[in-house]
């Protein structure tokens, strides 16, 4: 008998493939119980099942938050990170810190301290001295910024929620009185719907200005930029079948069109307030009738009164601005009168800003009550209190964001970490000004951004995950979302997101962009100090060195700028989100950008700046200097990261069953889990995929290094080419990568424009 | 091709469903409580889109739903408006205990014809109804929204789990129905474009749908 040399091949080589896949596995198991799975010690012994994992974490939260022995393996150590202060309080190590957190991390005793740093709170080269100052002048802002909202919610600061939440049960008496105005104001949508069935452009423009005109001078921003993507506005029309007059939706669609803001990618946005109630008024009777009681009544006077009012007059914001205190119930005119009084908010806080925010108020408490409740942590409701504080400060100052589903998940780490509310209020802000983009009334638009990189990164480095995922039609990687919008907090631990986080910052780090970021501080947040340290600076001296700095990222290619680090053209950030012309804010704005004030915010100075641009140049890691081109940042990298990582795992198991419903899935694995393995992330949960997150961050920081080469070696060839064809011999590969990169760019530049026919025809 | 052949594997019944109204009413522990028979009273927000492939079993065929939850915050939509795509049948919930959520549902609505084909079966869905003694949206506000809109409706409470199941099952059975008279005028009609009959999207060919996705793009989907 002869055997077959082919089959022996053949079967040495599953063996081969199941012995990888065997490995695969250990190295998960391997991973958990060694390198960095100390944690077990705390309390968490072997394998836990999935369920049980809420209970564990309970119990071991606290213990592992605050012991800094369990770590082992390189991270940045109390005893370093000392060290790097000369004596004036300047930090003066810092790249060998970067360098010690991108490995490991931060030993969690000083990780509050440290994320100042990382999210530029405080620049490298502030004395103590200055930012103790800082400190106090950010605190006295935060608790004058506490007291304005305590005037419209009495409930802000007092540790207790704005609304009573129990443990399923949600009591929305109370709020629905707050919303009386929200409502009523809603009303008059649905008023003017039924009064005037016709679908013409008339009807549409009257929304228009009602809806901006309720919304007083806090959303002429959000029309404005809405308003200038106008281009696809008939397409919310164009939509509409035949059928669908049955259901009155053109009242809906002609209301919402005029602030539709199609993304590239063509999705509508909807007004977040005006409920457009398609049943008119025959439900709203319903209700009223039904409904007896105090709020009900107030209800239907609030609607009558402001229906008759929007009948009769043409609404001007004036006018409803008028109207709509009388039909409001006394207690909160006084409170809108002391705000508008009150001498640090700055233009004119309007009834329509206020009610704004008790409805978002609403809307956090709603989710912060559901947020890390199996941390243990926030068994105690003051805490709670806290992170709904921050929260609706935030929405305050920053009304065009308000808020966000996901921000809870972002802001909560910080409400752990610090002890002073101000300190967490200013660290999630300098979070949430690198992630604006992504919680945007227009939909998270950076996310989306993010997404579209990430398909370009794998197209550019690894050919077959890009292709499988291309076979399987999953180009929208829309299993990605979660992960880039809440950065990895709902796939990993607590404890592993955080460090997660700090090891992305950490590989991001660059004070440069630290100026990008001043400029995208929001007015009510600029602090003056004490003159005595303004006068480092010196205004011109800033403006020139800021322009000086090309605009780099305006060109950032098949980059996005949806981290918003590198949104700097010119002075003010493009993609930077900025309420500069939002209602309550108003006055202020466009004097921001000629103080110097500013960039007092995070303490940075010109003479700081110079000294870093050198610093970063001659002593910058590899990591540092790529984000510095107008590259992204690190999270879309990440993800591409486990992606690869897990090439294989993917591939086959995406690939068994019939196509479309394999890529779900998948996606359906990535969102299944209920998370809380310590130190691994898992893509699907019960063939489970893990890796940690050390190595998650090593392969993305290499990726990224490689994407970027690729990148100019594509940048470079075309370029090389369109001067002098013959100058230099390029290869066929390239050739070939960069004829994709070309596609791939005309087909982005096109997308909004097919997404929009593919919506019309429904498919 | 999916449903026009008698001798169809019933793996190729795949109905897609979404679960949509505003926040916190509840989508995501219905369909919890649905697919896994779980509740968690302390379950977070959705964030982006997730989904759970349930089997049933209607008139003894095999049936799998796909259902797709959502996040329920307005700005979320923008993306997720692209999950609508396909949907054959709906839930429209809102929380018996909070009327604002009651008060969206016209919106909901209006989203979903927007994105979505006309004929998707609706059922409108007040979740919650364990909490009798906060009520504020009564039954028979539900029941007569429903009946003007032509919704099935029911109330139901992920709690307790009452009528989670049958909530489910009547939009899959409705759907089941609508594609059997279909197919069987169809074949009369000797087969003409089987697309015709569900748009060409209710039934998930994977082979079909393969070739439609690969002219998207990236994020275009």
């Amino acid at each position: 008998m002869t055997i077959d040399p082919l089959q022996v091949l053949l079967s040495s080589l599953s063996l081969c493939i199941k012995r990888m896949r065997l490995s695969k596995k250990c190295i998960g198991v391997v991973m958990c119980s060694g390198g960095e799975g100390k944690q077990w010690s705390c309390g968490k012994a072997g394998v836990v099942s999935l369920q049980k994992v809420g209970s564990l974490v309970r119990d071991l939260s606290e213990p592992c938050l605050s012991q800094s022995h369990i770590q082992i393996g390189k991270m940045l150590k109390p005893e370093k990170w000392q060290a790097s202060f000369d004596s004036e309080g300047r930090v003066s190590g810092f790249q060998k810190a970067l360098k010690l957190i991108i490995l490991g991390g931060i030993d969690p005793s000083i990780r509050a301290e440290v994320w100042e740093f990382l999210l530029g709170c405080y620049s490298l080269s502030s004395t103590s001295e200055h930012r103790n100052q800082l400190r106090a002048a950010r605190r006295k802002r935060y608790n004058d910024l506490l007291k304005q909202c305590q005037t419209m919610h009495s409930s802000v600061g007092t540790g207790s929620l704005a609304y009573v939440v129990g443990s399923k049960v949600m009591d929305m008496r109370k709020s629905y009185r707050d919303e009386a105005v929200k409502v009523a104001t809603t009303d008059e949508n649905r008023e003017e719907a039924s009064v005037d069935d016709n679908n013409d452009n008339a009807n549409a423009e009257s929304h228009h200005s009602d809806w901006s005109s309720n919304n007083g001078g806090a959303d002429t921003s959000h029309v404005h930029r809405r308003g200038s993507s106008s281009e696809s506005v008939d397409l919310a029309s164009g939509r509409e079948s035949p059928e669908s007059v049955v259901y009155n939706t053109s009242s809906f669609v002609s209301a919402s069109s005029p602030y539709g803001f199609p993304s590239p990618d063509g999705y509508f946005d909807f007004p977040s307030l005006p409920v457009t109630d398609l049943f008119g008024r025959n439900s709203l009777d319903q209700i009223e009738v039904s409904t007896p009681d105090k709020d009900a009544s107030l209800h239907r006077e609030l609607r009558t009164a402001n229906a008759d009012l929007v009948r009769e007059q043409q609404r001007s914001t004036s006018e409803i601005e008028e109207v709509r205190p009388d039909s409001v119930d006394g207690l909160r005119i006084s409170d809108v009168a002391s705000v508008k009084e009150s001498p640090s908010r700055v233009g004119n806080v309007t009834e329509e800003g206020v009610s704004e925010w008790l409805w978002t108020l609403h809307r956090i408490v709603v989710d912060v009550v559901r947020t890390d409740g199996h941390l243990e942590f926030y068994e105690d409701p003051g805490n709670l209190g806290r992170m709904s504080d921050i929260l609706a400060v935030y929405a305050w100052v920053d009304p065009a964001t308000g808020y966000c589903q996901g921000m809870s998940d972002l802001v909560s780490p910080f409400v752990v970490l610090f002890e002073d509310n101000a300190d967490a209020f200013w660290c999630f802000e300098m979070l949430i000004r690198r992630t604006r983009a992504n919680f945007q009334m227009e939909g998270p638009t950076g996310v989306m951004d993010q997404l579209q990189s990430l398909w370009h990164i794998l197209q550019l480095t690894d050919k077959d995950i890009f292709s499988h995922l291309t076979r399987i039609g999953a180009e929208s990687l829309h299993f990605a979302f979660r992960m880039l919008l809440v950065l990895f907090r709902r796939e990993l631990s607590f404890n592993e997101a955080l460090r997660m986080w700090e090891m992305m910052w950490a590989a991001d780090y660059d004070e440069s962009v630290a100026e990008t970021l001043e400029n995208d501080c929001l007015e009510p947040l600029v602090i003056q100090l004490p003159s005595k340290s303004k006068a480092e600076v010196s205004e011109e001296t800033i403006y020139d060195s800021i322009k000086r700095e090309p605009p780099a990222t305006s060109k950032s290619g098949p980059i996005s700028k949806s981290s918003g680090l590198l949104s700097m053209s010119g002075l003010l950030p493009k993609s930077g989100p900025l309420p500069k012309t939002t209602g309550p804010l108003s006055e202020e704005s466009g004097m921001k950008s000629s103080s110097s004030s500013a960039y007092h915010f995070c303490g940075l100075t010109r003479s700081l700046w110079s000294r870093n641009d050198r610093t970063t140049t001659t002593h910058a890691p590899c990591v540092v200097s790529s984000i510095r081109k107008g590259d992204d940042a690190l999270p879309v990298f990440c993800v591409a990261a486990i992606l690869i990582m897990n090439r294989h795992k993917i591939m086959k198991e995406t690939r068994s069953i019939d196509d479309m419903i394999q890529v779900r899935k998948f996606i359906s694995s990535v969102d299944e889990m209920h998370t809380d393995s310590e130190d691994m992330l898992q893509i699907f949960n019960d063939k489970v995929l893990v890796f940690s997150v050390r190595r998650c961050i090593r392969t993305a920081i290499k990726l990224r290094r490689r994407y970027v080469y690729k990148s100019q070696v594509i940048k470079t060839k075309s370029h090389t080419q369109s001067q002098n064809q013959d100058q230099v011999q390029i290869q066929h590969q390239t050739h070939m990568e960069s004829k994709k990169l070309e596609e791939t760019q005309s087909q982005r530049q096109t997308q909004s424009l097919h997404h929009t026919s593919a919506t019309q025809n429904g498919d | 091709m999916a449903f026009h052949s008698e001798d169809d594997k019933s793996e190729d019944y795949l109905f897609k469903i979404v679960l949509i109204g505003d926040s916190a009413v509840g989508k995501s522990n219905l369909l919890a409580r649905f697919a896994r028979d779980e509740f968690y009273p302390n379950s977070k927000s959705t964030i982006g889109v997730e989904f759970q492939t349930q089997k049933m079993d209607i008139n003894g065929k095999e049936i799998k739903a796909q259902i797709w939850d959502t996040a329920g915050q307005e700005r979320f939509r923008a993306v997720t408006s692209a999950y609508y795509r396909g949907a054959v049948g709906a839930l429209l919930v809102y929380d018996i205990s909070r009327q604002q959520t009651f008060q969206s549902i016209g919106r909901w609505l209006n989203e979903l014809h927007t994105h979505s084909d006309m004929n998707v079966v609706t059922i409108l869905v007040g979740n919650k109804s364990d909490l009798k003694g906060i009520r504020e949206v009564p039954t028979s506000e539900g029941k007569a929204l429903a009946e003007a809109q032509g919704l099935f409706f029911m109330e139901t409470s992920a709690l307790d789990s009452s009528n989670v199941a049958a909530a489910f099952e009547t939009v899959v059975k409705e759907i089941y129905n609508i594609l059997s008279r279909k197919v069987m005028s169809s074949q009369e009609l000797n087969k003409q474009d089987p697309a015709s009959l569900s748009n060409g999207k209710k039934v998930v060919i994977p082979s079909e749908e393969q070739g439609e996705s690969k002219k998207g793009g990236c994020c275009s989907t």
